[in-house]
């Protein structure tokens, strides 16, 4: 499994950064954590740059925002984001 | 207004508002006590010391305590400005406030006009200094939200409340001199001074912090922003109508259809935040979705009745109406607003100051398992203090139109409601202390 799926779209303050937090000491070498959410979680960002983690977003279909995050060092997981967020032709 | 709008980075140290926040459920307390302590008499006149002294105990106490605590937390949250020197700031606030609202209660329930004197001056200047402070950082803002507007407007009211409350408490002292350079009676000063306090300084806040914190934690869609832009100018220039007009002429048809102008903006604000708690993703029960579901119905009801009296002018010489209103607002919309709020606010900003602590200094791999907002405080708790609460409004709204023994009753029953609401908020805080130092220092 390269893909961990976390919905935060629906918990309220602090369940969604609790979770996401959590969810990234799991997340193995090759993984990602694709994240649903409901805003743009602005304070994450600051704790994703310190912990030596990169992200990218986009809107969802489902919900307003989707993140996919992955470890700074690994380009393979790094290279999955990039595949899964290229539009298909 | 959502949160993608806060910049948490920026917020003050826990003691900033938390002195405040703790403070409020002890002035509650003091509250209760004396509604138990002075019972039937209390309500058979609004100018009796006694319910001044109540009604100080529970706008100030309460109320303003808190209000102050939330505009040091917010105003760097959300506007990015630094008070400066936050901790000093905020414990000489919370001292001069303190010891204002203590010899204020005291000088009134005594009748001793030395104290009032004090009271008066440790309150103006711990208002004075607030004023001067946030007034500075908020006019320094570059970036104008609606919750920013609220927050001028309020202060703006709350200056006004300021002057008006100086002068009445003045006049009952009989100082040689005035702040307003026009010559008003009591009886106008004291319903200027009151409706600019609720209306004004409270209630714009509350509809601020609104925008924030219902679609924030109580995940409903946002307020309309047609509806955020305009609703706290369109309060504060109809209650300003509504003053120049009850200046002129109190009692014209006009002054009092004038009341209504005020009331529609408010019944707006309650229906929408309804409508929108209805319309919320996750229909989960919770406490503070119950407090503010109270609060908008207690809001409704006071317009109501506020809206039955220019049909019904009888109902203005009527000795308790004017009371029950007075009740209604602050026990049946603020208050429980306000307890709701707390129950989001402390055990967020508790859980926000471990999480940065642990993110600061320890390495992941030792990281320690913070307790999650519910985990902070109870939930079982927290809803028998609701319950509580519920039942003691129930008591005090009976206890105006029968004093005997319901007044009573409902002091009994807010004591034991501010008494767990204390516990709760203790609790929460002995919590933070008890884990703060396994978050210190990683191990060797």
């Amino acid at each position: 499994m390269k893909e961990i799926f976390l919905d935060v779209s629906t918990l309220e303050p602090c369940e969604p950064l609790h979770r996401i937090l959590t969810a990234l000491t799991t997340l193995a070498k090759g993984e990602y954590l694709l994240v649903w959410h409901r805003l743009e979680p602005q304070p994450l960002y600051h704790i994703l740059k310190d912990q030596g983690f990169l992200w990218r977003i986009r809107q969802g279909l489902q919900v307003p925002i989707e993140i996919f995050i992955w470890r700074t060092d690994d380009a393979a997981a790094e290279s999955l984001v990039n595949h899964r967020m290229t539009p298909s032709l | 207004m959502n949160v993608t709008q806060l910049s948490l980075q920026q917020t003050p140290p826990l003691s900033v508002p938390l002195r405040f926040f703790l403070t409020a459920p002890l002035f509650g307390l003091l509250a209760s006590g004396l509604l138990l302590y002075q019972g039937p008499s209390l309500f058979a006149s609004r100018w009796h010391f006694a319910i001044l002294a109540l009604t100080h105990t529970v706008t100030l106490g309460i109320i303003t305590m808190v209000m102050i605590g939330a505009f040091l937390q917010i105003l760097p949250v959300l506007a990015g400005i630094q008070i400066p020197r936050p901790r000093l700031v905020s414990t000489i606030l919370h001292l001069l406030l303190s010891l204002g609202i203590i010899m204020l209660i005291g000088g009134l329930l005594i009748a001793y006009p030395l104290l009032i004197h004090w009271a008066l001056l440790f309150l103006s200047l711990s208002f004075l200094l607030f004023i001067a402070i946030v007034g500075y950082c908020l006019f320094q803002v570059k970036t104008i939200t609606p919750i920013i507007i609220a927050m001028r407007l309020a202060l703006i009211a709350l200056t006004v409340t300021i002057i008006l409350g100086v002068d009445v408490g003045g006049a009952i002292i009989s100082w040689p001199f005035t702040l307003l350079p026009l010559k008003l009676s009591p009886l106008k000063l004291t319903n200027l001074h009151l409706a600019w306090g609720l209306i004004g300084w409270i209630a714009l806040l509350i509809i601020g912090v609104a925008y924030q914190m219902v679609p924030m934690f109580q995940i409903t869609p946002p307020y309309p922003t047609l509806l955020t832009r305009w609703l706290a100018p369109v309060i504060l220039t109809t209650l300003l109508i509504w003053t120049l007009l009850y200046i002129n002429d109190e009692n014209s048809p006009v002054t009092l259809l004038s009341t209504i102008l005020i009331g529609i903006p408010l019944g707006v604000f309650a229906i929408t935040t309804l409508y929108l708690q209805a319309k919320r993703l996750r229909k989960l029960a919770d406490v503070t979705l119950n407090y503010w579901r109270v609060g908008m119905v207690g809001l409704l009801i006071t317009i109501i009745g506020w809206f039955l009296i220019p049909f019904y002018p009888s109902l203005a010489n009527s000795p308790f109406y004017d009371i029950l209103l007075i009740v209604l607002f602050i026990a049946g919309f603020i208050l429980p607003v306000m307890q709701g709020m707390l129950y989001k606010i402390v055990p967020f900003l508790l859980w926000l100051h471990l999480q940065n602590q642990q993110l600061a200094n320890l390495p992941a791999s030792q990281a320690v398992k913070i307790p999650n907002m519910k985990q902070i405080i109870s939930e079982s708790w927290a809803y028998r203090q609701f319950w509580l609460y519920l039942t003691g409004l129930g008591f005090l709204i009976g206890g105006i139109l029968q004093p005997y023994p319901f007044i009573q009753v409902a002091g009994l029953i807010f004591i034991c409601s501010f008494l767990l609401l204390s516990y709760n908020f203790y609790h929460a805080l002995k919590l933070y202390i008890v884990i703060k130092p396994q978050l210190s220092q990683p191990k060797s």
